[in-house]
């Protein structure tokens, strides 16, 4: 699995590939706390090579959602993989933010 | 036309060469379909299996790379891919390694290169099948571990099924990735709760806290007393996946959550049941026992 972080003009992009599960989502918390900690107001998730996530990736992502909004900031979901766009509808995570697929 | 004959799509958007290629391929008795470029080569792959796609890198719209990552990634097909190129840049080929392409024919295309690119990389494939028509065609296929809680936290579980369904069984990757994302939430319960037996507080502390505090409880010889236990069954008989995960801790609940589960309309994105809530929607079935220390998921596969 691997994370990629870039954060320009206010816009942070976070671009996961492979499997996002328990054994590695503290990279992704290490990621999301950068973001938070930076003057990013909108974070783009690439999850178009992502091919899953488990609840405890999840996890992170809602925990990060709940306090970004806080402070006004915006998650946009703008590529996935057709097994996490599944999983993000079956959990009606794309009620809370848009998601895109592909 | 044979049902064994080996069926080959080729992709370029230069009808000259679409053209004498297919012909070509059509003279060593190979099926060739063409595709005008990668948008009609995904619309085919829609409605068509394929051994083996042979496809031009620099085309207008989807070039080569796009197409190649697509059936990676989103259409997740296991089938060879050569790439064709008059020039190749040194990251176009590490990104065409990273996706998976099988090999590389220079342009002009030589004839005699293309067939023996093409009859290698079909014969390779037909070897990684051996092993997987096998299997597919015995009644039933087990893996078991017995695993210390320190070698458990050395090395992924998943990545060891991954590598094994991968290796051994021709399943289709959807199905594999509601496997190990089952398997994931599993072990992650059977590791944190069943032999670590780790309280939200100390599950909710920072990285390098809780990796520090993992290690301390595996250095407690009442800890690595206790063992995890993992099987998988590819049940052919009766078209299922059977896979178990064991583990020595105080077990929970369960029955309180599966009714709480049933009831559900959507799985629920509240931290605690969250990972059970998701066992609970991609499992055919779950079942627990031993006072919920025993975790059975069984997924139905399609006749093979």
């Amino acid at each position: 699995m691997n994370i990629e972080l870039k954060i320009e003009n206010k816009v942070a992009n976070i671009k996961i590939d492979g499997i996002l599960n328990s054994e590695n989502a503290h990279l992704l918390q290490e990621k999301l706390a950068e973001v938070f900690q930076s003057d990013a107001n909108l974070l783009e998730l690439d999850l178009f090579e992502c091919r899953n996530i488990s609840s405890t990736g999840i996890g992170k992502i809602l925990l990060f959602y709940k306090d970004f909004i806080g402070k006004g900031g915006e998650i946009e979901v703008i590529r996935s993989s057709n097994s996490v766009y599944e999983l993000f509808s079956m959990l009606k995570l794309n009620q809370l933010f848009t998601v895109n697929l592909g | 036309m044979s049902e064994t004959q080996t069926r080959i799509l080729v992709v370029d958007d230069s009808l000259d060469m679409l053209t004498s290629l297919c012909k070509i391929l059509e003279l060593h008795s190979f099926l060739a379909e063409a595709a005008y470029n990668g948008s009609d080569a995904l619309r085919k792959l829609d409605s068509a299996e394929y051994d083996l796609i042979l496809c031009d890198i620099e085309m207008q719209g989807v070039t080569g790379l796009d197409l190649l990552e697509r059936i990676r990634v989103n259409m997740e097909r296991d089938l060879e891919v050569v790439l064709m190129t008059g020039f190749l840049e040194h990251e176009y080929y590490v990104r065409a390694i990273q996706l998976g392409a099988a090999d590389f024919l220079a342009k002009p295309i030589d004839s005699k290169a293309l067939i023996e690119t093409i009859t290698k990389v079909l014969s390779k494939r037909k070897k990684r099948k051996e092993l997987s028509n096998y299997y597919k065609h015995l009644e039933k296929v087990s893996l078991s571990l017995e695993i210390k809680p320190s070698e458990f936290s050395k090395f992924s579980l998943s990545r060891v099924v991954y590598g094994y369904l991968n290796q051994n069984h021709s399943l289709p990757s959807k199905l594999i990735n509601q496997v190990l994302s089952c398997l994931d939430e599993m072990a992650y319960n059977s590791f944190i709760h069943g032999t670590l037996n780790l309280n939200h507080d100390e599950r909710t502390l920072d990285s390098e806290d809780l990796r520090g505090l993992i290690q301390s409880r595996l250095n407690d010889p009442v800890i690595d007393s206790r063992r995890i236990r993992f099987s998988l069954d590819i049940d052919n008989a009766h078209h299922q996946l059977v896979m178990s995960v064991e583990d020595e801790g105080e077990g929970f609940d369960y029955q309180g959550w599966m009714d709480k589960l049933k009831n559900e309309a959507s799985p629920t994105t509240q931290e605690h049941g969250r990972g059970l809530a998701l066992l609970y929607h991609f499992a055919d079935h779950l079942e627990f026992s031993d006072s919920g220390r025993k975790t059975t998921v069984i997924k139905n596969l399609e006749a093979r």
